[in-house]
């Protein structure tokens, strides 16, 4: 299997070794880290370790930049999450932090540099309605209207299709918020209950008064989530920064009495179990997790057939790596065509996959003519 | 490209072959200012656009790093010859960046260079405004050595690039007319020195003055109207990477036959404008917070009302002596 650059690996395991590298291979190693998000990550690591001082001025700067996004990055989401429980604190319902936000409520390492975009949360589907509607009184609007654009198809989707609500936007601080009532579509080939997510959630064990309060998914199910949202319901391409994530979680979580044996049965019992047994494929041969031989046994009845695997083994990895402005990426591209068009298969049925890709190129076509 | 690594490599006529087969692999990498770009691109018209206004400009050496990457390219085969359409291309997933016609690939390149700098130069707190500075004499008389900045910010259209040209061909440095970059431990402003983009009636003014050899070639019916990029003065490229110390901010407001007039103003007043200036301002926090505060403790800030060129940049010239 091809692996990651070896240089972009190096950045995101352990960067120290990168402070002897010359500003070529810095131009090139950067730009790979900041198309894959992790750059924050890179400039932070490098501090800790006390390795920027000697680093050239241009190179320094741009690590200095990186890493003020990082700072801010978290300081907006700390803030956004004291800003929604103000909002919902009176329903008295269970919420539960997902992705970024989570990782860092729970104190995950990859939280470290990573660059949220919008915040996610996760509450049970007969609150819903609620919450919406609370949002949508206290400044938050559908981000459809933002966009002025006629959403109705989307926002149909959404609510009938779809596992959240359709993206909500701040109006004053353009943040999005996604409210999820399950992980997964209901419409794909596995699902899972939401309900079964809230009951093992875990009260957030911080002091931090932005984080009191809330909940964050149990550890093997916040693990699950993200290979979900990686190898499951996500397109793949460009979601290195997700096997990052999956790579930290492990090796956080991996020391944690039967920590490996919960995840396999929470993973066959949720009806996940394929999807992880990618997550631990890949993220041990690309980014080194500590992954037990006796959690790949226990995984390996998951696993897809021989020929689907070897297909996967040479989409994967050519799909996660950034790709760099100045070479020729014809086969990433195309690894990462195929891998789309396996999320929509595995998203929905497949008659109804049609309809859906229909609409959207039709439409699609109708803004070409219009243009 | 060899393996040269000397300061004294420049863009110029006499090595424009090489220039062109850089750009076309995809391998020129020059330097701005504190920045090192990369750029590619095999259209012919713009590689010899990129070589008439970055003249002079530094070439950088093979062990630089390259902060900024970019290439412009025809959207398709087909446009590259029917109706030609180029793009710029940063490998950004969210950039703003839209086709333009071939002729005008050079405002592709300009624009896609400037959003790169202006969202993701965070080391900076980034001002939108025209710089120029003084250089201290060789004699090393008035404060030891020190360059000194003059910042002109301002609503577009008030006049800041026409100053900015005007100075900087005016015994001044061109630090830029675009952006000014803020060091926010050392409160050092660094050159980011770029072709003026001139617009309009700017453009007969300053071509009236300074000769139409120091001009690209005019562009035609862009977003802006007609555009020519005035040449960065050699001097400015040189001096490259010296930085400057703010004393003065100016918000020039031009307006033919306004009487002139200098107002100066400060405090709270002088933050709530310089902050208005920033690009960059929310995401540096409070590093971005005590940089504006300090500035506007130890520079003086005015207004500056004039009908005419030559006043705003007497103007200059006397707050500038009145501030040593």
């Amino acid at each position: 299997m091809k692996g990651l650059p070896a240089d972009l690996k190096t950045l995101i395991l352990d960067p120290r070794p990168a402070a002897a590298w010359s500003g070529e291979r810095w131009s090139h190693a950067a730009y790979l880290a900041q198309s894959a998000g992790v750059l924050c990550r890179v400039a932070i690591d490098l501090k800790t370790a006390g390795c920027r001082a000697g680093l050239e001025p241009g190179l320094e700067g741009c690590l200095l930049s990186a890493e003020r996004n990082g700072v801010r990055n978290q300081t907006l989401l700390s803030w956004e999450m004291d800003r929604i429980k103000r909002v919902l604190r009176d329903r008295d319902i269970k919420i539960v932090l997902l992705k970024g936000a989570a990782y860092l409520a729970a104190g995950i390492p990859c939280t470290r540099g990573r660059l949220s975009s919008d915040i996610d949360i996760l509450v049970a589907k007969d609150e819903l309605a609620g919450v919406e509607s609370a949002l949508l009184n206290a400044g938050w609007i559908l981000a459809k209207e933002k966009q002025g654009e006629s959403g109705d198809y989307d926002d149909l989707y959404y609510r009938r299709w779809m596992h959240e609500l359709p993206p909500m936007l701040h109006e004053e601080r353009g943040t999005v918020i996604d409210v999820h009532h399950t992980i997964l579509p209901p419409t794909g080939r596995v699902t899972a209950e939401g309900r079964e997510l809230l009951e093992l959630a875990e009260p957030v064990d911080s002091q931090a008064q932005e984080l009191e309060g809330y909940f964050v998914l149990c550890d093997t199910d916040m693990l699950l989530h993200s290979v979900v949202h990686l190898f499951q319901d996500g397109e793949i391409r460009g979601g290195l920064r997700d096997l990052v994530d999956q790579r930290d979680m492990i090796a956080h979580f991996a020391g944690r009495p039967g920590f490996w044996d919960r995840l396999i049965d929470r993973a066959e019992h949720l009806g996940l179990g394929r999807p992880l047994f990618y997550c631990l494929r890949y993220a041990s041969v690309l980014l080194d997790a500590p992954v037990p031989e006796s959690a790949f046994t226990a995984a390996k009845r998951f696993g897809p057939s021989g020929s689907v695997l070897m297909l996967m083994d040479r989409l994967v990895p050519r799909a996660l790596t950034p790709n760099y402005l100045f070479e020729s990426h014809r086969a990433a591209n195309l690894a990462g065509e195929l891998l789309y068009i396996r999320s929509h298969w595995l998203r929905m049925p497949p008659l109804m996959l049609a309809r859906h890709l229909g609409i959207k190129a039709w439409r699609r076509l109708g803004a070409t003519m219009t243009a | 490209m060899g393996s040269v690594n000397t300061p004294d490599r420049i863009i110029s006529p006499s090595n424009s072959a090489q220039t062109r087969r850089a750009l076309s692999c995809g391998e020129l990498k020059f330097r701005v200012g504190p920045f090192v770009a990369r750029i590619g691109t095999g259209y012919p018209l713009l590689q010899q656009d990129f070589l008439d206004i970055y003249d002079g400009y530094p070439l950088a050496g093979p062990d630089d790093f390259v902060q900024f990457n970019l290439k412009v390219d025809p959207v398709s085969l087909l446009r590259r010859w029917y109706r030609p359409k180029v793009m710029a291309d940063g490998g950004f997933v969210n950039s703003p960046f839209v086709p333009l016609p071939g002729d005008l690939a050079i405002l592709a390149l300009e624009m896609g260079l400037n959003w790169q700098v202006g969202t993701k130069s965070d080391q900076f707190l980034i001002f939108h405004s025209g710089v120029v500075a003084r250089d201290p004499e060789p004699a090393g008389q008035g404060e030891a050595g020190i360059s000194r900045a003059v910042l002109m910010a301002g609503q577009s259209g008030a006049g800041k690039s026409t100053l900015t040209a005007g100075l900087a061909y005016n015994g001044w440095r061109l630090f830029s007319d675009e952006f000014a970059l803020l060091d926010t431990d050392s409160l050092m402003l660094y050159p980011y020195p770029r072709p003026i983009s001139l617009k309009n009636e700017s453009v007969d003014l300053m071509v009236e003055r300074l000769g139409a050899d120091a001009f690209s070639r005019p562009f035609l019916n862009t977003p802006k109207g007609t555009i020519r990029y005035l040449k960065a003065p050699a001097g400015s490229l040189i001096s490259g990477l010296r930085p400057a110390k703010l004393d003065l901010v100016v918000f020039p407001q031009y307006g033919p036959g306004v009487p002139p007039q200098v107002a100066e103003f400060a405090g709270a007043e002088a933050f709530a404008m310089l902050r208005s200036a920033t690009v960059n301002c929310d995401r540096l926090g409070l590093d971005a917070f005590n940089a504006i505060a300090d500035l506007v403790e130890h520079c003086r800030f005015f207004r500056l009302q004039y009908d005419s060129l030559d006043m705003a940049m007497q103007m200059v010239d006397d707050l500038m002596e009145k501030t040593a």
